[in-house]
């Protein structure tokens, strides 16, 4: 794979969607292509945020850590960006990630993605939208627990 | 006596009488002036083991040991040691043959081309001894392109350089001159851009013979900065990289075996002209492999260990120059040097005022420990602004406006009501 073909994957990434070619040509030259075996850890949940990936070939899992050990809790392949929340609010990481088979990814530095982000507006407003709509899912997913918890509480006041 | 040592004899008399009569010192600068009794020593050797224990107490022997990965060693002047890396590079080549760390390290092999050296790396495939044959020199050496042209790589490296000038000037134009990306990843620098553009232009449709000495060395450069591996540009492929190890054996040859500009690696010697680490991989860490670097490492260090090796690298590594005032050096490591160059002076006091700040917390805690244990027989006086700090002292004495607070100690302080209490429980 040669730094045309990797120009190319990052073209399909939703938030590089906007950039030109050869910002997209540096964004693939200053990364790192990293090869990971059947079930290599990229990083694990509260590792420092020191890069963030796109997936070249093969998938990865999103693992989270339950009492009964670790659990898969979704499958992430080509053209998907991994890690770069972490990176944008400068926190751990959120969940392990791990692959499934061998898995070619890009490295993308987190100063270089932060630069990316901060010197082209279409892609801070993807990562503003998807910010949002992140923010907008966790709303409703803590209402609708809120939902459940207060009918749970009202059936045991009820006994 | 001999003639040699008797003429040095004279020039010694020499400067002394000129020293006598210009007022300076007459004392002989090149003598011992170590006072070896001084510090409970009887010679220069002694010194050197027990500098061993004193960077173990303040914690920087293993970064001494790793600068002493990076130092040389003169294979002919010490032949053991040079026996012991040979030992130590079968061991670890062993090792690296193994399931679990195959493929983490490329190794020298003079028949192939390593993808994660460098173009001028993979042609030269050793060290440069001749200046001419540096990296930066290459493109300007008439020898080396002599070579170059039998096997018509000069029009080769040319057109790559080309290719690789065009790429950087449409990677960099609209990167801000002062970027750090400039001096990370490009192969032309901010100021050097302009230049390439009107270069390419002006020698465009130009065979290589045509080209002006300059223009050819500007274009020559780029190429050879090139690593297959690290930067997946496309532009080496494998009959190129084949034709390249043709020129090599011809380079080694001539310039390694018959004039001595080179170096070359070698599989049953060691390189005198190339790091201990060069010497013990012999090859090169790969790029693209998450922790390869950690993992070689690790395995570096097992080998190093079960070899016996440790104690002669931290030797190497205490001749690494550390720049002006230790500039070389990081914070942390000049101040755990601040306190090891105290520690081996063998004091009976020692004062150390705030003189671990520079550290993490684990490293201050390790060397207080240390110290502790080095000076249980004497006295270690330590300022600190934590009280917690304290806890672990004999005698504590707080001052508070540049007068003695309270004093005593730890078990006498901790009572309510004192000055320290209050101080503990604020942190």
């Amino acid at each position: 794979m040669d730094i045309n073909a990797e120009t190319e994957t990052l073209k399909k990434v939703p938030l590089f969607v906007k950039l030109d070619s050869s910002r997209l040509k540096l964004l693939a030259f200053t990364s790192s292509l990293m090869t990971f075996d059947d079930q290599e850890i990229l990083f694990e949940a509260g590792d420092p945020s020191d890069s963030a990936y796109v997936i070249m070939s093969g998938d990865l899992e999103i693992l989270t850590d339950t009492e009964q050990g670790y659990a898969v809790a979704g499958v992430l392949s080509v053209n998907d960006l991994v890690g770069e929340m972490g990176v944008l609010t400068n926190s751990p990481r959120s969940a392990t990630i791990r692959a499934r088979g061998q898995v070619k990814a890009l490295k993308i530095d987190a100063e270089m993605f932060l630069n990316l982000v901060a010197e082209n507006p279409s892609v801070a407003l993807s990562v503003m939208c998807q910010l949002s709509e992140k923010i907008a899912r966790t709303h409703r997913q803590y209402e609708a627990t809120q939902a459940r918890l207060q009918s749970l509480l009202a059936g045991e006041a009820g006994h | 006596m001999h003639p040699a040592s008797d003429s040095a004899h004279a020039h010694k008399e020499e400067q002394r009488r000129e020293a006598q009569l210009s007022g300076n010192s007459v004392f002989d600068t090149e003598a011992d002036w170590v006072d070896y009794k001084a510090i409970g020593l009887d010679s220069a050797e002694a010194l050197t083991h027990r500098a061993i224990e004193v960077l173990q107490i303040v914690d920087l022997e293993e970064d001494v040991y790793r600068l002493g990965l990076q130092g040389s060693i003169d294979a002919g002047a010490q032949p053991e040691l040079a026996e012991q890396i040979l030992q130590a590079r079968t061991a670890l080549r062993a090792r690296l043959a193994e399931k679990d760390f195959k493929g983490l390290v490329e190794s020298f092999d003079v028949d192939r081309y390593n993808s994660n050296m460098s173009v001028a790396e993979n042609l030269l495939f050793g060290a440069a001894l001749d200046p001419s044959f540096s990296e930066q020199q290459l493109p300007d050496n008439e020898d080396v392109l002599h070579v170059l042209q039998e096997f018509g790589l000069v029009q080769n490296l040319v057109d790559v350089g080309r290719q690789v000038a065009t790429l950087m000037l449409d990677l960099f134009t609209g990167v801000e001159p002062g970027s750090p990306l400039f001096e990370q990843f490009s192969f032309i620098s901010a100021d050097d851009l302009p230049l390439f553009r009107t270069l390419l232009t002006r020698t465009e449709g130009i065979l290589a013979g045509d080209l002006s000495r300059e223009d050819r060395r500007m274009l020559l450069s780029l190429p050879l900065k090139l690593v297959v591996a690290r930067h997946r540009l496309g532009l080496v492929d494998e009959s190129f990289q084949e034709r390249l190890v043709e020129a090599r054996r011809v380079l080694t040859h001539r310039f390694g075996t018959l004039r001595k500009c080179i170096e070359p690696f070698d599989s049953e010697r060691v390189n005198s002209a190339v790091s201990i680490q060069d010497n013990i991989l012999f090859g090169r860490i790969v790029h693209g492999r998450a922790r390869s670097g950690a993992q070689v490492g690790a395995l570096l260090g097992e080998v190093v260990n079960r070899l016996n090796l440790r104690s002669a690298l931290i030797k190497a590594g205490l001749d690494y120059q550390i720049g002006i005032a230790g500039s070389r050096l990081a914070a942390a490591q000049r101040q755990k040097l601040a306190i090891a160059r105290a520690v081996i002076k063998h004091p009976y006091i020692l004062i150390l005022d705030e003189a671990t700040v520079a550290l993490d917390e684990s490293a201050q805690n390790r060397i207080r420990h240390n110290l502790f244990e080095e000076f249980s027989d004497r006295t270690l006086i330590w300022l600190v602004h934590r009280a917690e700090l304290a806890g672990d002292f004999d005698n504590i004495i707080i001052l508070d406006d540049g007068k003695v607070a309270e004093q005593g100690s730890p078990a006498n302080l901790d009572q309510p009501g004192t000055l320290f209490s209050q101080l503990y429980k604020r942190a």
